[in-house]
């Protein structure tokens, strides 16, 4: 039985700069970390301590899930499952929000940037962007216009896909639903991206826009990672 | 003649050369980058000081690391270098602790203390390390305390001639020491107050800061407490207060002169509840009679109000004649006096809160 483990870019030197893994391991997710161990003990013994317990701030996803929220160390691995090791935030991410602004500037259309986004705050499973107040994104009446709040969420998800996977990689949007709940009026917009699944090729979020301290509007995103 | 300083901070060690008394000091960039550096170590028996580093990542945990190049270059062995037992169910928070074994005994001795309180000992100069059993199966253990940084131990000192003979120091519980190379330990805090105890002088308990051997007479130990500052004339058995001479009897740090005897500095804090320099003055103070009298030193000091921490590994000496002394502070500042405290320059500034200092000439 095969499965692969994805190290976070902090470990990768215990693997000769490699991002990824593959043990032959049976049985359940301790299985999987004590072959890791035997086969490169450094990186082994920075994800549990000397008594086998997961370290605190390691987080650890079986196919997606944390394996916190299951059944941690015993929870079943299958056959060609994917790990993902990631560093949780409480400790300090890798991913930082200048990290992202890098992202913003590399990797979208111009009328994309021309929104001004701006990443506050990533963690290990979300980011949040501020959307700048501007007289031009506005609609007949003076509120801000959907399509930009659109845009925002569709951005903090890739944002906070980075965050999760230590960087940014290729992905696409499958699916955007938006909906507006109060009109935002010469304020910013806080735009949180949180993932709710993050898989080997999908990743799905729930995306907050709070205008003024109040909710303004809300999108679920789903992204196809390539 | 050449010293290095080694700095370790909050966010990674910093190492810094001066050439030359009158030279600038280098500091280069951050080794371990984002670990918290709580102990190094000095061995100078090797041709080539060995250089160690105890690295504390948040996320992937506790290690330590050595150099033969005089930070050139580092290793790290690939099994855990210090790690808790099966049978004990503990893992390894924090080392807290280096010393390199006693100048009379096998020269790839090399002591760690830890968090939870335990002394580790190496046989290959300080790359990998055994649990000293003995001490983990006292009877006080279960009664250990811990105060505000974690329950360690932080000072071990090896007598130079007698490589039997080893003092530990840990927070809270006190001195410990053996006599017979590990096999047994007493706690010896005889004198040592406990002032936030109902008894105030019990066996064991204290909170005890730091302790420094002087290196003239071994025999004779200074040791900074949780208030009160002592002397021990029998190696480490009974204390008296030498406390009188200084303005306060907190603190952190206690370091002796690396050769002449009777000569120590420390850097007094007000109070437990107030740990700020008295007068907000940043100054060392010195005594050249062995804590009988006590001198001020601050020449080329800030003589702005002083708010940071001295920590108690954060004070050191180098091995040059007349000796470098050095503090850091929370407020991420080194500085340095080539002559012993006479004079001070600044090494550093704006460096992650400083942790520990250790120094050595070449």
């Amino acid at each position: 039985m095969s499965v692969t483990v994805l190290v976070p870019s902090a470990l990768r030197t215990e693997i000769a700069g490699e991002k990824s893994v593959s043990v032959d391991a049976t049985g359940d997710l301790a299985a999987v970390l004590a072959e890791v161990e035997r086969q490169w003990p450094r990186l082994g013994r920075r994800l549990r301590d000397e008594q086998g317990q997961l370290r605190r701030y390691v987080n650890v996803y079986v196919d997606g899930e944390d394996c916190r929220g299951l059944a941690g160390l015993a929870t079943p691995v299958a056959d060609g499952a994917e790990i993902q090791v990631l560093p949780s935030v409480a400790g300090g991410s890798e991913f930082t929000a200048a990290d992202g602004d890098k992202v913003l500037a590399a990797n979208f259309a111009d009328w994309v940037r021309d929104l001004s986004l701006t990443v506050e705050e990533v963690g290990a499973d979300y980011a949040t962007l501020r959307l700048p107040w501007s007289a031009r994104l506005a609609r007949e009446g003076g509120a801000l216009s959907g399509q930009a709040l659109m845009a925002a969420a569709d951005t903090a998800t890739v944002i906070a896909i980075s965050s999760a996977r230590g960087g940014f990689g290729p992905m696409t949007t499958v699916q955007l639903n938006a909906t507006f709940q109060r009109p935002v009026v010469g304020v910013d917009v806080l735009v949180t991206a949180r993932l709710t699944k993050l898989g080997r090729s999908m990743a799905f979020a729930q995306v907050d826009m709070v205008a003024g301290g109040v909710l303004a509007a809300q999108a679920t995103t789903v992204y196809a990672l390539l | 003649m050449s010293v290095l300083l080694m700095i370790g901070t909050g966010k990674g060690l910093f190492l810094a050369r001066r050439e030359q008394p009158g030279q600038a000091w280098q500091v280069g960039v951050p080794h371990f980058p984002m670990t918290a550096i709580y102990a190094v170590g000095i061995d100078p028996r090797p041709a080539t000081p060995r250089l160690l580093a105890a690295i504390d990542s948040s996320h992937f945990g506790p290690s330590v690391a050595v150099s033969d190049d005089l930070g050139a270059s580092w290793r790290e062995p690939e099994e855990a270098p210090i790690a808790f037992p099966a049978g004990t169910e503990t893992s390894l928070r924090r080392v807290w602790a280096f010393a390199p074994g006693s100048a009379a005994g096998d020269p790839s001795v090399v002591w760690a203390g830890t968090e939870p309180s335990a002394l580790f000992k190496s046989v290959d100069g300080g790359v990998s390390y055994e649990l000293v059993q003995s001490l983990w199966d006292h009877p006080h253990r279960p009664q250990w305390g811990e105060g505000f940084g974690g329950q360690a131990i932080h000072t071990i000192t090896p007598h130079p001639a007698d490589p039997d003979r080893v003092l530990v120091a840990m927070s809270t519980g006190g001195v410990y020491r053996t006599t017979d190379g590990g096999r047994t330990w007493s706690a010896t805090n005889t004198g040592i107050k406990a002032y936030f105890l109902p008894d105030q002088f019990p066996e064991f308990g204290q909170c005890v800061h730091k302790v420094a051997r002087d290196q003239a007479n071994p025999e004779r130990l200074y040791l900074q407490n949780h208030h009160g500052v002592y002397r021990s004339d029998d190696d480490g058995v009974t204390w008296t207060s030498i406390a009188d001479g200084l303005p306060s009897d907190f603190g952190f740090p206690v370091v002796a002169h690396p050769g002449r005897g009777d000569t120590l500095w420390n850097f007094p804090l007000t109070a437990d509840g107030s740990r700020f320099a008295p007068d907000f003055k940043c100054q060392v103070f010195r005594s050249t009679d062995a804590g009988k009298s006590w001198q001020p030193q601050s020449a080329g000091l800030p003589t702005e109000p002083f708010y940071s921490t001295v920590l108690r590994d954060a004070m050191c000496t180098d091995t040059a004649d007349p000796a470098g002394v050095y503090f850091g502070g929370r407020s991420g500042e080194v500085y340095a006096s080539p002559d012993e405290g006479e004079s001070w320059e600044r090494v550093a500034t704006q460096l992650p809160g400083i942790l520990c200092l250790r120094a050595v000439a070449l």
